[in-house]
C-alpha cells in the first residue's frame, strides 16, 4: 500500500500531530526532578510512557476496527493477515518511537553537556511496553464492535499506565508497567535491571500471547498456548519484581568514582569532574574549619550535586559528621528518640562552624537562632555541647542537654 | 420489551453500571496520577470520578447497537424510548449514589453519579452530530483531556473542568445537568433516516 495512503487514511498521523507537541510542552515544563545525569534524564522521561502507550493502543484498536469493518479477509487478499496488520500498525509503532524520543529530547536539556548518552536499555524496555499496548489494542479492536475498542484502550491504557505507581500494595505492580524506575536516579544510582527485566518479561509475554492467538492459529490448542504464554510472562515478571519492593534503583558501579586528594578525600562521579576544583577547594575549607573547632572531619566525601555551590558543599561536608539514619533503638515502632531535638540543632551549628552564612541555611529559623547562640559560647564550651548532645543522638536512653547555661562554664557537667 | 432490551444490550449496561457503583466506594481514596500540562506531575484525579466512563460507554454502545433501519417504520417513537432509557439509568445512578453517600460515607458518590450524567450527555450529543461510533471514544477522552488541561497549579481543577470537581461543586453539577439535558434533547430530535453521505 502506498505509504501516503496509509498515513492519510490511518489514525497515526492525527495522533502524532496532537501527541508530540503535547509531550514536548509537558516535558519541557517538568524537568525539575532531573539532574544533569543521563540515567536520571532517561528514567524521568518515562513518566509520560502511560500517555504514549494509551494513545498507541487506541490507534491500534482504531486500525483493527477499520480492518474488521472492511472485512478484508473475505476479499481474497494476497497478503497474509500478519502482513496486513503489520503494514497498518507500522505508523502506530513509529508514533510510539516518536513519542518516546520527543519526551527524551524535552527532558535531555539539563544533561546536554554531560558525558555519556541516554540509557538505551531503559528506552528499549519502554518501547516494548508501547508495542505490547499496540498488540493488545489490535486484539481488543477486533473483538469489540466498532470504536468501543478504541475507547476501552484509551481509558484502560491510562489506568494501567499511571495507577500502579500510586498503589502501595502490591508494590511489584509498578514494575510491570514501566513505572518502577520513576524515582530514579541520584548520581550514585542507576535504574534497576530487575525492574526493567520484569517490565520486559511482562510486555513480551503479552505481545507473544496476542501474536500466537491472532496469527499462528485459532484452534483451541492455540488459545491454551497463548494463555499459557501470557500467564508465564506475568508470573516470571512478578517473581523478578517482588524482591524489589517499591525501589526501582540499584547502586551504580563504584569503579566509576574518581577520588582525589586527602583530608578529606573527595570522590566524584564522572558528571562532577568538570567542577572538581570547586568541590575539592570548598571541602578542604570545611575540613580546616572543623579541625580548628576541635572536631574530627570526615575522611572521605561524596556529593550528590553535579554543579557545586559553596554553601552546599560546606554544609554537606560538615553535617556528614552526623549519622545518616537514626540509631536502631529509634526505629522500632513506638520508640522514643529524644536525640531528634539535638539533631535538628546540631545540623545548623555544624554548617555555621564550617563557614556557611546563617542566612543561607535551610533549616527552621528557631533552630538556626539557637545554633547562633551556641556559636557565641567559647570554643571549648561549644565542643563540650557538641560531645554531650552527640551522645543523645547515638543512644536513645540519653536526653539531650540544650540549655545553654549548662555550658557557659568550661567544665563538663555530669549528666 | 424483552427483545428491545436484548437488542440494546441492557444486561451488559446494567452489569457494567452495577460494577461501577460497587467499585467506586471501594476505590474512594485512590487517585489516578496523570501528567498535567499545567500542574506538572502532581496532578491526580480521584478514581471514582473516572470510573463512570465505563457504564457511559456501555450505554452509548447499547443505545446505538441496532441499525437505523430496524426502527425506520416504528410506530412508537424510538428516540423517546432511547431518551427514556438514559433518564432511567441516570435516576438509578443518582439514587444509588445518594444511598451510598449516606450509608457508606462515600463523599464522592454524588460526584460519580454527576459525572455519569455528564459523560452520557456528552456522548449522546456527539452521537447526534457525528457517527454513532464516536460517542464512546469521545467519552473516554473526556477524563483524559480533563487530566491534561484541566488541572491547574497544585493539582486543583480549574472551575470549568467539571469532571474533576468534588461532590459539593454547584458549577460542576450545573454543567453535568446541562450536558445531560442537551444530550436527551439530541437523542429525542435524532432523525431516523440515514444522515451520512455514502
Amino acid at each position: 500500500m502506498r505509504w501516503k495512503t496509509l498515513l492519510r487514511s490511518g489514525s497515526a498521523l492525527w495522533a502524532t500531530l496532537l501527541l508530540v507537541p503535547a509531550l514536548l510542552f509537558f516535558s519541557s515544563g517538568n524537568t525539575d526532578s532531573t539532574i544533569p545525569y543521563w540515567e536520571s534524564v532517561t528514567a524521568q522521561s518515562t513518566i509520560v510512557l502511560g500517555v504514549v502507550s494509551a494513545v498507541c493502543g487506541a490507534c491500534a484498536a482504531w486500525e483493527s476496527g477499520r480492518l474488521k469493518q472492511a472485512a478484508i479477509s473475505t476479499w481474497a487478499p494476497s497478503r497474509s493477515d500478519l502482513r496486513v496488520a503489520c503494514e497498518h500498525l507500522a505508523p502506530v509503532a513509529l508514533l510510539g518511537v516518536l513519542g518516546i524520543l520527543a519526551a527524551l529530547v524535552a527532558f535531555a536539556g539539563p544533561a546536554r553537556d554531560t558525558p555519556g548518552g541516554p540509557d538505551w536499555t531503559v528506552l528499549a524496555v519502554s518501547y516494548t511496553v508501547v508495542i505490547s499496548h499496540v498488540a493488545v489494542g489490535y486484539l481488543v479492536g477486533r473483538w469489540l464492535p466498532r470504536l468501543l475498542g478504541t475507547a476501552l484502550m484509551l481509558v484502560f491504557g491510562y489506568f494501567w499506565g499511571f495507577w500502579p505507581a500510586a498503589l502501595d500494595r502490591p508494590a511489584w505492580l509498578r514494575h510491570l508497567n514501566g513505572q518502577g524506575i520513576g524515582d530514579c536516579c541520584r548520581l550514585d544510582q542507576e535504574p534497576s535491571l530487575r525492574s526493567l527485566g520484569a517490565t520486559a518479561l511482562f510486555s513480551i509475554g503479552a505481545l507473544a500471547a496476542v501474536w500466537i492467538f491472532l496469527f499462528v492459529g485459532s484452534r483451541r490448542g492455540f488459545w491454551i498456548l497463548s494463555s499459557a504464554v501470557a500467564v508465564t510472562g506475568l508470573v516470571a515478571a512478578v517473581v523478578v519484581a517482588k524482591p524489589l519492593g517499591l525501589d526501582g534503583e540499584q547502586a551504580r558501579d563504584r569503579t566509576a568514582l574518581h577520588c582525589v586528594g586527602n583530608q578529606p578525600q573527595v570522590c566524584l562521579w564522572p558528571e562532577q569532574l568538570d567542577h572538581q576544583a570547586d568541590f575539592v577547594r570548598w571541602s578542604h575549607v570545611a575540613e580546616r574549619r572543623l579541625r580548628t573547632a576541635g572536631l574530627t572531619p570526615p575522611g572521605q566525601m561524596a556529593f550528590s550535586q553535579v554543579v557545586p555551590d559553596r554553601e552546599t558543599v560546606l554544609s554537606v561536608t560538615a553535617t556528614s559528621l552526623l549519622p545518616l539514619d537514626p540509631p536502631a533503638c529509634a526505629l522500632t515502632p513506638g520508640a522514643a528518640y529524644p536525640g531528634d531535638e539535638a539533631v535538628s540543632v546540631i545540623y545548623p551549628w555544624l554548617a555555621m562552624t564550617a563557614g556557611v552564612r546563617p542566612d543561607a541555611l535551610q533549616w527552621p529559623a528557631e533552630h538556626v537562632r539557637y545554633a547562633e547562640k551556641v556559636r557565641e559560647l567559647p570554643r571549648s564550651s561549644q565542643r563540650t555541647w557538641f560531645d554531650r548532645n552527640m551522645r543523645s543522638v547515638r543512644d536513645c536512653s540519653i536526653k539531650p542537654e540544650l540549655t545553654l547555661s549548662a555550658f557557659t562554664r568550661a567544665t563538663e557537667k555530669p549528666t | 420489551m424483552i427483545w428491545w432490551l436484548r437488542a440494546h444490550a441492557a444486561l451488559t449496561c446494567a452489569v457494567v453500571l452495577g460494577a461501577c457503583m460497587i467499585c467506586a466506594p471501594l476505590l474512594a481514596d485512590s487517585n489516578l496520577p496523570v501528567p498535567s500540562l499545567f500542574s506538572g506531575s502532581s496532578g491526580g484525579i480521584p478514581v471514582p470520578l473516572v470510573l463512570p466512563v465505563f457504564p457511559a460507554c456501555a450505554m452509548l454502545y447499547g443505545l446505538k447497537r441496532t441499525p437505523w433501519e430496524s426502527g425506520a417504520a416504528a410506530v412508537r417513537s424510538v428516540q423517546c424510548w432511547e431518551a427514556g432509557t438514559a433518564v432511567v439509568a441516570g435516576c438509578t445512578v443518582l439514587v444509588v449514589a445518594s444511598v451510598e453517600g449516606i450509608l457508606l460515607d462515600f463523599p464522592l458518590g454524588f460526584a460519580a453519579a454527576r459525572n455519569f450524567l455528564g459523560y452520557l450527555g456528552t456522548g449522546l450529543l456527539v452521537q447526534r452530530f457525528a457517527d454513532a461510533q464516536y460517542g464512546p471514544v469521545t467519552v473516554a477522552a473526556v477524563p483524559i483531556v480533563c487530566g491534561l488541561i484541566g488541572l491547574g497549579p497544585a493539582g486543583r481543577p480549574y472551575p470549568w473542568m467539571w469532571p474533576a470537581h468534588t461532590s459539593g461543586s454547584p458549577l460542576a453539577a450545573a454543567a453535568a445537568g446541562v450536558l445531560f439535558c442537551l444530550g436527551l434533547a439530541a437523542a429525542i430530535t435524532q432523525r431516523s433516516e440515514r444522515r451520512r453521505k455514502g
